[in-house]
């Protein structure tokens, strides 16, 4: 949704009644902002600070009369979210309505294009990759315990560290199988070709 | 003092929402500050959804992973990735069988004989001890201490003094005057078991879920029809409750042991042992729609 020149002076306003400040404080918050979301590794921090700021205009008129504090701390955790949104969300997904009647044999087609999805994935990861996601996850809690002890002393590194290792491998893997859901076809000749 | 105040435990009570709007509002204020703590939000959020998957999660927590947790954005799709991942494991590291469990429990090569067999001798006497030591219980449950040390050790004998109090019976009256008989081996009963199960939502823990047994080579449940609609024809799906879909079908209710209600069989192998499962039930409309009539929780048991 596109800001508004009215939104935008309600957010001065809201950061300070003297324009002057105002705009101090904005370019303060702002940097702020950027600097953050380049230190969470994103690649496009100022076009994630300004959606912030302008995700904050937008809720101001609903909370602008009752909410006491700092501004700061407010737009931090709105950033939070428009971070992990940003991370989640790297291809757009439509999400499908859990309860929609009569729309069964869809969702067993997504179930064999989402399984179709992420055993192309696993193929196109490296061996080492691939063997350390399969030990990680698979099992059930007691089986999980001990393979990730054996994961960790074979690597020669602690679980925490084995901990991150998996989860980026597994968000590659989401992301992987999230591209392919959008494109199917693209994957599949991807695969062909990388088998020839 | 930032990683004081984010630590498993509390990042685990943030994403399932448990804790209170301002300790909630800290810890996304903390988590866009500091790249670490935000890391720790993902991996335990990675962890949750893992732990659903393979139904580790306690029942609260499951609760709450269904109320809160996957309202978020993002991340139902993230449930049906890691859903599929599952599956994929489970396809290409099928479950090893209770053999090689034990095999590899015991660090057993793949000729254990000579190991198992020794283990197997060590089991016995164990046992004898055991059962030994339990009939001398038996005979003198009151005796006092002195007394036990006077008599000679006898050996266990099968039948029950008058007057003793029985310690371990068979399950029923009948069984008692066929000790002396041999044992027949157990076979398996062709016999259909039917269950009647309660309505009630995902709320419910394992314990109140309908216990069914599997031992016959069919299930039939009973799903009473406890709502004011009525449909003409329904539609059950029986699925495992992280909603992976086992069997469905398209049902007349009939009467069943509760009054109105409609029968469904499952047969026998298709359901797994502490596995918790839902029969969704939908009612189908006059104009072909589905709509949501209400689910059967149990859980399968030995």
């Amino acid at each position: 949704m596109e800001l508004t020149q009215e939104s935008f002076d309600l957010l001065l306003f809201w950061l300070h009644p003297v324009p002057d400040e105002a705009g101090k404080i904005y370019l303060k918050i702002r940097t702020g902002l950027v600097k953050n979301f380049a230190a969470h590794g994103c690649s496009v921090p100022d076009e994630l600070a300004d959606i912030t700021l302008d995700r904050v205009a937008q809720k101001l008129p609903a909370i602008i009369d009752t909410y006491v504090g700092e501004r700061e701390p407010y737009v931090h955790r709105v950033a939070f979210y428009v971070l992990r949104e940003h991370r989640a969300k790297l291809v757009e997904i439509v999400e499908l309505d859990q309860d929609l009647p009569g729309k069964d044999p869809v969702e067993g087609r997504d179930k064999e294009l989402r399984s179709f999805c992420v055993n192309k994935c696993m193929g196109l990861l490296p061996a080492w990759k691939k063997n350390l996601i399969e030990k990680y996850y698979h099992g059930s809690k007691g089986t999980k315990i001990r393979n990730r002890k054996e994961l960790a002393a074979g690597l020669n590194i602690g679980l925490a560290a084995l901990r991150v290792k998996a989860l980026r491998i597994r968000q590659a893997l989401e992301k992987c199988t999230k591209s392919c859901l959008a494109n199917p076809e693209a994957m599949e000749q991807s695969s062909n070709e990388s088998n020839k | 003092m930032r990683e004081q105040i984010l630590d498993e435990v509390v990042a685990r009570r943030f994403l399932l929402g448990e804790l209170s709007t301002e300790e909630q509002e800290r810890i996304e204020e903390l988590a866009f500050g500091d790249p670490q703590s935000f890391a720790l939000l993902e991996a335990v959020e990675d962890d949750l959804i893992d732990e659903f998957v393979y139904n580790d999660l306690s029942a609260e927590e499951r609760k709450r992973f269904q109320q809160y947790f996957l309202t978020q954005p993002g991340r139902s799709e993230d449930l049906r990735i890691a859903d599929a991942l599952r599956q994929h494991l489970d396809r290409e590291f099928p479950r090893p069988s209770l053999w090689q469990r034990l095999l590899k429990f015991f660090h057993l090569g793949p000729s254990p004989l000579p190991a198992l067999a020794t283990g197997a001798i060590t089991v016995a006497a164990i046992i004898i001890i055991a059962i030994l030591v339990r009939e001398r219980f038996r005979k003198t449950p009151s005796q006092p201490v002195e007394a036990e040390k006077r008599s000679t050790p006898a050996l266990p004998t099968p039948t029950s003094t008058p007057g003793e109090t029985p310690v371990h019976t068979s399950p029923s009256p009948a069984h008692q005057n066929d000790q002396n008989k041999p044992a027949l081996p157990r076979r398996p009963t062709s016999a259909v078991y039917s269950f009647l199960l309660t309505p009630g939502g995902p709320d419910r823990g394992d314990s109140e879920a309908t216990p069914v047994s599997k031992k016959s080579r069919s299930v039939e449940f009973q799903l009473p029809l406890t709502g004011t609609t009525t449909y003409r024809s329904y539609k059950a799906s029986l699925e495992k409750e992280n909603g992976q879909a086992i069997q469905t079908w398209t049902v007349k209710p009939s009467r069943i042991t509760s009054g109105n209600g409609v029968r469904v069989s499952v047969p026998s192998s298709q359901l797994e042992v502490s596995q918790r499962y839902r029969i969704v039930l939908k009612g189908i409309a006059a104009n072909g729609n589905l709509q949501f009539y209400d689910e059967y929780y149990f859980v399968v048991r030995d």
